[in-house]
């Protein structure tokens, strides 16, 4: 039976410090979803108590409608690719790439060499040993070779240069139309995920903000450019949150539907990234 | 369940210790050899196989706890898998050294060196197959012991904050150096009372036979082992440092 993660009323308390409060979410089978908020806003926690590495205090998770928590054969079917590293100090690329076939009977051990030929890792290397980028790269390469029904990557590209960013772009779409599953993309580039990305969560001070298509999200707002001053006109008087200005030309984004545009402004959709922060300032 | 795939991890591990131990245990047990054949000399003795090997498994333990519930967890072994994974791997590290040591220590006899473990000593009577199996349970029954008492330590320690690892740190040094003594002194009568109604006969019960010291430590496992799932079955997956 697959139909996905569901999260019921969960609620992480660290101490006093309340991480999560009855937090209602679903991961849909085979879709890629952007999970988005500030720092501190819940992010990671969420992953952590879906991936069963911390305990909730209250509410529970289901993986294809078993019980996630402490399940051998539902959390087999989550990888998690975190920002911290959890191997023996030692630990090799190689091994860990071995390690991972072992726990994940899917795992593509000569694709994840290919990827680390075209990355430029050395799969000798101990992990300890690498860049923060390398590092990064290594915990990649293992968690699409993983194949797992459920992919979960937390600040995937953390160190990466723009190619090393561009590359894992790309082979993450392929392997997502080659082997379609379920990926949550935590992140806060937003705009380089927001052409990948299906669904958008939103989280902030530990509740779901928003949780909708990426298209309906862009369907909140839109983005009008042109000159500075007509700009200005048209945006007087309509909900404006935010604004980008070079020379005489001006961007303007806005909440809500286009209405009577002039003709000399172009009319474009909404920026992510604008209506995150929007959405989630203070 | 995951328990044998994290029973193979752990044994993984551990394989360049294992090499670096008993390379360094072959090395000596060869000098004592060499001493013994070369300058015929007649008291040469290499011991505390036993005892080096439970010292290991007691550091195994520590550092496992952490290694352990780091890596299952995150990657899709519940920690229940984790720890059954590491008592089989315990039981079995244990047996396997302490099957090996019984091999080195027999092959130094050969060549002329003395090798006798302190369980031996212990139990002078035991001699043919049922003696050598109940050392070798006796020994595999203390490295298990060992193990997991580290294991126990490694774990308060992972699960702690830093106030109280700094408190633990110094207090439990610190009553075993001081408050003990402090206490002897202070209440004789009592202590007296610890010593010969409590320790003696148990003292006594464990060397009528090398199975009961075995029982002893077994029990001791066993008690301990049910503290060590309680700070394993709820442990959050944290990184060093």
């Amino acid at each position: 039976m697959n139909n996905g993660i569901q999260v019921k009323d969960l609620t992480v308390q660290f101490g006093h410090f309340t991480a999560l409060q009855k937090i209602n979410v679903s991961f849909g089978e085979n879709r890629i979803y952007g999970l988005l908020g500030r720092n501190g806003a819940g992010k990671s926690t969420l992953l952590n108590a879906v991936s069963s590495r911390l305990f909730p205090k209250e509410g529970g998770v289901t993986i294809d409608g078993e019980n996630g928590l402490e399940n051998d054969r539902a959390q087999g079917k989550i990888y998690y690719m975190g920002e911290k590293t959890l191997y023996p100090d030692g630990t090799t690329v190689k091994q860990l790439f071995r390690w991972s076939r072992d726990f994940y009977p899917d795992f593509d051990m000569d694709f994840a060499n290919e990827l680390s030929q075209r990355f430029g890792l050395n799969p000798k290397k101990r992990l300890k040993s690498l860049s923060t980028g390398y590092l990064t790269i290594a915990k990649l390469i293992a968690a699409l070779a993983a194949k797992a029904p459920y992919t979960f990557f937390d600040e995937p590209v953390l160190g990466l240069d723009a190619n090393h960013r561009e590359l894992f772009y790309r082979e993450l779409l392929r392997q997502y139309s080659e082997f379609p599953r379920t990926i949550v993309i935590s992140t806060h580039l937003i705009e380089e995920i927001s052409d990948i990305i299906e669904q958008v969560v939103i989280i902030k001070n530990g509740t779901i903000l928003l949780d909708q298509p990426v298209e309906e999200v862009r369907g909140m707002g839109y983005m009008v450019s042109g000159k500075a001053a007509e700009v200005d006109a048209y945006c007087a008087g309509r909900q404006t949150i935010g604004e980008d200005q070079l020379g005489n030309l001006k961007r303007a984004c806005l909440l809500g539907t286009p209405e009577q545009v002039p003709e000399t402004l172009e009319v474009s959709a909404m920026d992510l990234q604008k209506l995150f922060v929007q959405l989630t300032n203070d | 369940m995951k328990i044998m795939k994290m029973f193979r991890w752990y044994w993984q591990n551990t394989y360049w210790a294992l090499v670096g131990f008993y390379g360094a245990m072959l090395g000596v047990l060869l000098l004592g050899s060499t001493i013994a054949i070369c300058a015929g000399e007649s008291e040469v003795s290499v011991n505390g196989f036993s005892f080096s090997s439970a010292v290991m498994i007691f550091v195994m333990g520590i550092v496992f706890f952490s290694a352990g519930t780091r890596f299952g967890p995150s990657n899709g072994a519940s920690r229940k898998s984790t720890f059954y994974g590491f008592l089989l791997f315990l039981v079995t590290l244990s047996a396997g050294k302490m099957l090996i040591n019984m091999i080195l220590s027999q092959m130094g006899q050969w060549f002329g060196v003395h090798t006798q473990e302190l369980e031996a000593l212990l139990y002078p009577g035991t001699s043919g197959f049922g003696g050598w199996l109940s050392i070798f349970l006796c020994q595999t029954a203390a490295g298990l012991a060992t193990g997991i008492l580290g294991y126990f330590i490694g774990g308060a320690y992972y699960r702690m904050n830093k106030i109280w690892k700094i408190a633990v740190s110094i207090t439990v040094p610190a009553l075993a150096a001081i408050g003990l003594p402090l206490f002897v002194v202070s209440f004789p009568s009592v202590a007296e009372g610890i010593v010969v109604k409590l320790l003696a006969p148990l003292g006594s019960w464990v060397l009528r036979s090398p199975y009961c010291l075995a029982l002893l430590f077994l029990g001791f496992s066993i008690l301990l082992g049910l503290f060590c799932w309680l700070l394993i079955r709820k442990a959050p997956v944290k990184a060093a440092g």
